[in-house]
């Protein structure tokens, strides 16, 4: 197959993000830098009679439980509006990506509140963004899972390189899920200890929450409007692995496939990745999956990080956070380090960046995430 | 551009899991997907309303009545709206682009347009198109779209002449109109 996406330069202009290391872009990235880890014990996941009460969540937010995930989606949005100095006398198309909605809602229709289903699922975050920022334009919702605001990115992108829309908010939202919670700690997939990407001894996810998002436009059109470019979107790598509910191909080829995709739409060696910002999710299999992908793919041993020893899981808005840490690593020529992270495993050769990292020759990375049933995505990112 | 089948249909059955909807919607695309495809890369682009939110209530209403420590596990992955494309990839061995779009007629569109940019852009060679609902009754769109000669459009019971500009407004239009009823 060739090669359309990444014909035409599309930029980054703004960035906003809520996690639970900060409620903007520059707490995110100072905290990081720091080596600081959001994992909490809260109690009251213990008196809800949770078996593990370890989380990442969203500190200082209070908002209504059903609306969570829509106020951190419009938090966001209204940062990375302000540094892109969008107004909303401008067409913005807004993409989003999350895995399942306004879980709160559902677990409340299932004690018996009422509900209505339009306002509760994945498609009701675009549209609050739009309501909130008085926006015009197409809004769409992608449910692929914890790849979903890689998916978002790579498709905004596209959008404005095919001339459908000039600017586009992208990115992903998840609000604290207890049925997330619930889920992956029954499929034995979550740890009591901390999340550990690659390590030797990784135990498993913590589940994260939060939202991220990126303004997007052609770079002829940034330059028009006199704002500054921040990185370049590149192309998106899709695949699926087609093998199991939950678990990954073992020998990562559908994750390799992925990589490989990105990299040849772009006409890019494997050599011209400097830095990988990995999924790194914790769990035995996965990360041992993606320890192979990478060492397959990039045999020159870029630079890898992984951010959920630091922020846990963020599902559907973990892959739009990984794009917003990674602009502001082509920013600032640094890289954030792999918290948690204590031993390779014997097998590994993979180079995890252990500590903050100076990359001064930082020029391109690649931004990758995996979810349930084999969703396999890989971002290409690339400085101005 | 061409599409060379749409079907419309609905199950009987409305006990489900996303993982007894998955299967049977594979069960009736399967003859759809040519054995002869080695070489071929195949997108799925599906577009739901409903698919996790519903299994996401059943989920949780199953583990409070049984106690979280007796929750089912093997339900867990319903409730992500992603589960029913990835699950009928799965079943049919297709490895491309897996797009799951929530929402509502607009769904139906924009999954189709992803679709054609992915022919369009050579991403994929064909696009298989699919909406589902769960609510009340399962209900299953598809087609198939593939960068052939000529154009047109094949419905469950007649063939419409149409040009490229026209197929995803009649697409979608059949869709949504088999899918409301």
């Amino acid at each position: 197959m060739s090669k359309n996406r990444g014909d035409n330069s599309v930029v980054v202009t703004g960035l906003g993000a809520i996690t639970p290391l900060g409620h903007s872009v520059d707490e995110l990235w100072d905290a990081l830098l720091e080596g600081q880890c959001a994992t909490q014990h809260w109690p009251d996941l213990e008196a809800g009679g949770f078996r593990i009460a370890h989380a990442c969540r969203v500190r200082n937010f209070t908002t209504p439980d059903t609306k969570r995930g829509q106020m951190l989606a419009i938090a966001s949005a209204r940062e990375a509006m302000t540094q892109a100095a969008l107004s909303n006398h401008h067409r913005v198309g807004i993409y989003i990506g999350s895995t399942m909605g306004e879980s709160a809602a559902f677990e409340q229709a299932a004690e018996g509140a009422l509900f209505e289903l339009s306002q509760s699922t994945i498609q009701v975050f675009p549209k609050a963004i739009q309501q909130d920022l008085d926006l015009q334009g197409p809004t769409i919702a992608y449910g692929c899972a914890c790849a979903a605001g890689n998916y978002a990115i790579g498709s905004a992108a596209q959008a404005i390189r095919s001339g459908e829309i000039d600017y586009a908010i992208a990115g992903g939202v998840e609000p604290f899920s207890k049925i997330a919670m619930l889920g992956f700690s029954r499929s034995r997939a979550m740890t009591s200890d901390y999340c550990r990407p690659f390590d030797a001894e990784r135990s498993g996810m913590q589940l994260g929450e939060g939202a991220a998002m990126l303004i997007l436009e052609s770079e002829a059109t940034a330059l028009k409007r006199g704002v500054t470019p921040l990185a370049k979107i590149g192309p998106l790598g899709l695949t699926c692995d087609a093998y199991h509910p939950t678990a990954p191909r073992p020998d990562g080829s559908g994750m390799a496939a992925a990589m490989a995709q990105a990299l040849a739409t772009a006409n890019l060696a494997p050599e011209m990745v400097d830095w990988v910002c990995a999924h790194g999710s914790g769990t035995r299999a996965s990360d041992a999956a993606e320890t192979l992908a990478l060492q397959n793919t990039f045999p020159h041993r870029p630079a890898i990080t992984a951010l959920k020893g630091a922020l846990g899981h963020a599902l559907g808005a973990s892959t739009a956070i990984q794009a917003v840490v990674a602009i502001q690593s082509l920013q600032k020529g640094l890289i954030p380090a792999t918290i948690n992270f204590r031993t390779s495993d014997s097998e590994s050769a993979l180079d995890i960046a252990t500590k903050a990292r100076q990359m001064t020759s930082l020029k391109r990375l690649i931004s990758c995430g995996y979810a349930f049933g084999g969703i396999n995505s890989a971002l290409i990112m690339e400085v101005i | 551009m061409h599409a060379s089948v749409i079907k419309t249909l609905k199950s009987d059955n409305p006990a489900i899991t996303a993982e007894s909807v998955a299967i049977w919607a594979s069960e009736q695309i399967a003859p759809l997907i040519s054995d002869n495809r080695s070489d071929q890369v195949i997108g799925i682009y599906l577009a739901t309303g409903d698919i996790g939110a519903k299994i996401s209530i059943t989920f949780w209403a199953d583990a409070l009545e049984s106690g979280l420590a007796f929750a089912n596990p093997a339900a867990f992955p319903g409730t992500l709206a992603s589960s029913c494309a990835t699950k009928i990839a799965e079943k049919l061995c297709i490895t491309g682009p897996n797009y799951t779009l929530v929402g509502g007629g607009e769904a139906s569109q924009q999954i189709i347009q992803h679709a054609m940019y992915d022919i369009n852009g050579q991403q994929v060679d064909s696009a298989l198109i699919i909406g589902i609902d769960i609510t009340p009754y399962p209900a299953l769109g598809f087609m198939m779209l593939g960068r052939d000669e000529g154009v047109g459009l094949l419905t469950s019971d007649k063939i419409r002449p149409c040009t490229a500009q026209t197929l995803a407004s009649i697409a979608v239009w059949t869709l949504i109109d088999q899918l409301s009823e």
